[in-house]
């Protein structure tokens, strides 16, 4: 296993999730803020055809250019066609997308995945699995990335960004392309009704997740909770760790998303401690989005292979069979994440407001 | 037909008639009402098995779909009424099915075939041996809002709506018997108030119209309501004491102009046969009365006596001392004769200074002595300036004549009296002559 200075031993998957969770509610009660000392690419994976290796400076090719803004715009602010033909495509997905469980002894399905891709498309595909939101952003925006599955909040980011890049699918799970936000407290605990809540710790995974801080903040702003003034909001850089940081009791509830809690019991965890206070929202599920210099010509093939990948198929079934509930991609356009910036713009009313006191500026 | 019949045989009619069109609306209503419910739960029920067993069908968890359509068996889930259930892939192929027996034959009906074609919900009714069915399919598909989606397969559900209704139709019956209950209800009680608040009113505003026109104005109509029944005895009361009050008045003035026209014809009989100056009868009444007398008299075979009188010089003392002085004059002669004869003789003022006098059932002698008193007492009057007449006095002359003894008629008898009143006056004045045949008439002698 290669990998980076310091990330020798990584465990992947379910134990990884454990072992972290764990690390950062130890943190959390040293009061440190994992998510800033974190080196964003330190638990990167890389899946290709060939298999899974860490991600290194070699393998992930920087660009060099990081934080460079693309240059994709004419005169007009009008996006141009990019003409970047790259001999491999990455693609960045969320580590809760496939969580491998290393006690089954199954190959790793992003390597299926990827072949089906490459055999489709003739081109080389790396899904680079990310843990840390950010980085799907940066990726994009500095080349390392030439595509991904975003987290839904963190595709609003990157579009802010870089209007150009192209989104053109979004996952569906089971047959639904929305999920919703749980809003999960310990079972023995007194937290009965949202209002419960008034001046105990909640945790967020983080402020870009849109199941796991903005419809959350959003659900309990209506009910007449403002964070920061009525509760205090803490991050905790993850959705597993946000379910760990509640099982412990460091925090009076989390805000997660369905398939979290599914997952984490696919890997054998008891969550018989936990119950849903409430559920909340109709997020659109994550966009498969590409970089906005790619040729168009790539970004058509890699569209039309993702997009005949479904478990109405006997391949699709083959393929996505453990992916969870996830049954394949749907074409979608950017109109389809309107919803969701709406609600982003009223979370930032809400978090000024408790900075300026409670008031919700409109 | 009077109003309470009228009213009566209205309120039938209005009673059968919203009986009869109010069972029928409520029976359409609910019918239709059923209907539709009937329908929104078939497709309510069916997108509820299309919802348990889309994710299934996206992941062909063929085991999964045949747990849910199992499920659709038990009474308890609420979803009996579903004739039958078919699950179909997203290439028409079934992949589940849960079907009453009696209904296989629906399954390979056209509108299964449509639905795998159908890119939207689809509903319709048959008629399946002899039964109403509605069929609904509901497509399975996962897309953004106008974008072209995946289609993972279709659900097709029939309900049998006879089913339905016939469970129900208690629940009908009841309700149009309870809104057929309260309709009769209300009836009552409309019969009831329009009895008590506008027939019985009516009634006795009638009755009390009948007493009115029958001339009985003491009567008085219902007035204890505020309402416009109410305000209508009220006024039929005052219009009944305003016609009262007014021919009370009416009959008070009659009576008075009869009482005044009774004086005035009075006055004016009086007038006709009346002497303004001395109040003495006039020549008509004299004429009127001597007939009268003479009729009489030659009944009974009584006598008359009638006295010609007339006023020495009178000219002269006209021309003396002025007609008013005259006027006078001859006013106290005409109350002489008044006060100095019987209450059966008939004084009159004859022309002029003429009076003549009728002295019913009066010989001849009692005439002379009778016409002589007059003249003395004339004589023995004070008149005015009677010392400068001719004769130093005011005096007169009478002439007397007799029926039957000088004249059978009242002319002759006229004649006969003013002849000897001219042997009078051609004697020297101031002296009574009786009639005697022979005597005749001579010249104007001056007064």
């Amino acid at each position: 296993m290669q990998g980076f200075p310091g990330n020798q031993g990584k465990v992947r998957g379910s134990r990884a999730a454990a072992l972290n969770g764990w690390i950062l509610a130890f943190l959390f009660l040293a009061g440190c803020n994992p998510q800033e000392d974190q080196d964003p690419w330190k638990s990167a994976e890389v899946i290709s055809a060939a298999g899974t290796v860490d991600a290194t400076p070699a393998s992930m090719a920087w660009s060099g250019r990081p934080g460079v803004k693309p240059g994709l715009t004419d005169r007009r602010g009008t996006c141009r066609a990019g003409t970047r033909r790259p001999d491999r495509v990455r693609i960045g997905v969320p580590e809760l997308l496939v969580m491998v469980n290393d006690t089954t002894g199954q190959p790793d399905p992003l390597i299926d995945l990827a072949s089906y891709i490459k055999s489709r498309t003739g081109l080389e595909v790396e899904f680079v699995r990310l843990n840390a939101y950010p980085l799907f952003t940066s990726g994009l925006i500095d080349g390392s990335l030439q595509g991904g599955l975003f987290p839904p909040g963190e595709y609003l980011r990157a579009r802010k960004i870089d209007p150009c890049i192209h989104l053109v699918a979004t996952t569906m799970y089971g047959t639904s392309t929305t999920y919703t936000t749980n809003l999960v407290v310990r079972r023995d605990s007194d937290i009965m009704v949202p209002s419960d809540l008034v001046q105990k710790r909640v945790a967020f995974s983080s402020r870009s997740s849109a199941s796991g801080y903005i419809y959350a903040v959003k659900f309990l702003a209506d009910r007449g909770l403002i964070p920061e003034r009525d509760y205090i909001p803490v991050f905790t850089g993850g959705h597993q760790e946000t379910i760990r940081a509640v099982e412990i009791g460091t925090v009076a509830a989390g805000a997660t998303f369905g398939r979290a809690l599914n997952v984490e019991m696919q890997i054998g965890r008891d969550l018989t401690g936990l119950s849903i206070l409430a559920v909340a929202g109709q997020i659109p599920n994550e966009p498969l989005v590409f970089a906005s210099d790619l040729d168009p010509d790539i970004i058509r093939a890699m569209t039309d292979a993702f997009l005949s990948l479904n478990r109405g198929t006997a391949e699709g079934r083959k393929l996505l069979g453990a992916l969870d509930l996830m049954s394949g991609w749907v074409r979608a356009d950017d109109s389809f994440y309107d919803g969701l910036m709406t609600t982003v713009q009223a979370v930032d009313r809400i978090v000024r407001s408790a900075d300026s006191g409670g008031e919700i500026g409109r | 037909m009077s109003l309470r019949l009228k009213i009566l045989l209205l309120t039938i009619g209005i009673v059968v008639f919203a009986v009869a069109g109010t069972a029928r609306l409520i029976a359409k209503g609910m019918y239709e009402r059923l209907v539709t419910e009937s329908e929104l739960r078939a497709v309510a029920l069916i997108e509820g098995v299309a919802l348990s067993v889309r994710d299934d069908l996206a992941c062909e968890r063929l085991d999964e779909i045949g747990k849910s359509l199992i499920q659709l068996r038990d009474p308890g889930s609420g979803r009996s009424d579903v004739i039958f259930t078919l699950i179909l892939d997203g290439n028409g192929r079934a992949v589940g099915r849960e079907v009453m027996p009696e209904y296989e034959q629906l399954l390979k009906s056209d509108f299964v075939r449509q639905a795998t074609a159908a890119s939207r919900e689809l509903k319709t009714h048959v008629t399946f041996d002899g039964r109403d069915i509605v069929l609904v399919s509901i497509p399975v598909i996962s897309s953004v809002p106008h974008i072209e989606g995946v289609r993972w397969g279709t659900v097709v559900g029939g309900m049998d709506i006879g089913r339905i209704e016939a469970a129900m139709f208690p629940l009908v019956r009841y309700a149009v018997g309870a809104a057929l209950g309260f309709l009769l209800i209300g009836v009552f009680l409309l019969v009831l108030t329009l009895y008590r608040n506008l027939l019985s009113p009516i009634n006795k505003l009638a009755e009390a119209a009948s007493r009115f026109a029958a001339g009985d104005l003491q009567f008085r109509a219902p007035q204890g309501t505020a309402d416009e029944l109410g305000r209508l005895g009220a006024t039929m009361n005052q219009m009944a004491s305003d016609i009262e009050q007014h021919t009370r008045t009416l009959e008070d003035a009659v009576k008075a102009r009869t009482r005044e026209l009774e004086q005035a014809n009075s006055r004016l009989h009086e007038l006709a046969a009346m002497d303004e100056l001395t109040g003495l009868g006039n020549r008509r009444t004299f004429t009127a009365a001597l007939n009268r007398e003479f009729r009489r008299a030659r009944r009974d075979g009584s006598c008359i006596s009638m006295l010609m009188l007339d006023v020495d010089h009178f000219k002269k003392y006209n021309d003396t001392h002025g007609h008013p002085a005259g006027d006078v004059a001859l006013n106290k002669v005409g109350a002489i004769l008044r006060n100095h004869l019987r209450v059966t003789d008939i004084p009159c003022r004859y022309g002029g200074e003429e009076f003549a006098v009728i002295l019913c059932q009066t010989a001849r002698d009692d005439g002379m002595r009778i016409a002589d008193d007059i003249r003395r007492v004339v004589q023995q009057e004070v008149f005015f300036g009677e010392d400068r007449q001719p004769l130093g006095t005011f005096t007169v002359s009478i002439g007397v004549s007799t029926f039957p003894r000088d004249a059978d008629d009242p002319d002759k008898l006229v004649d006969a009296a003013d002849i000897a009143l001219y042997q009078a006056k051609a004697s020297g004045r101031n002296q009574v002559r009786g009639f005697e045949p022979g005597m005749t008439a001579k010249a104007n002698l001056s007064n």
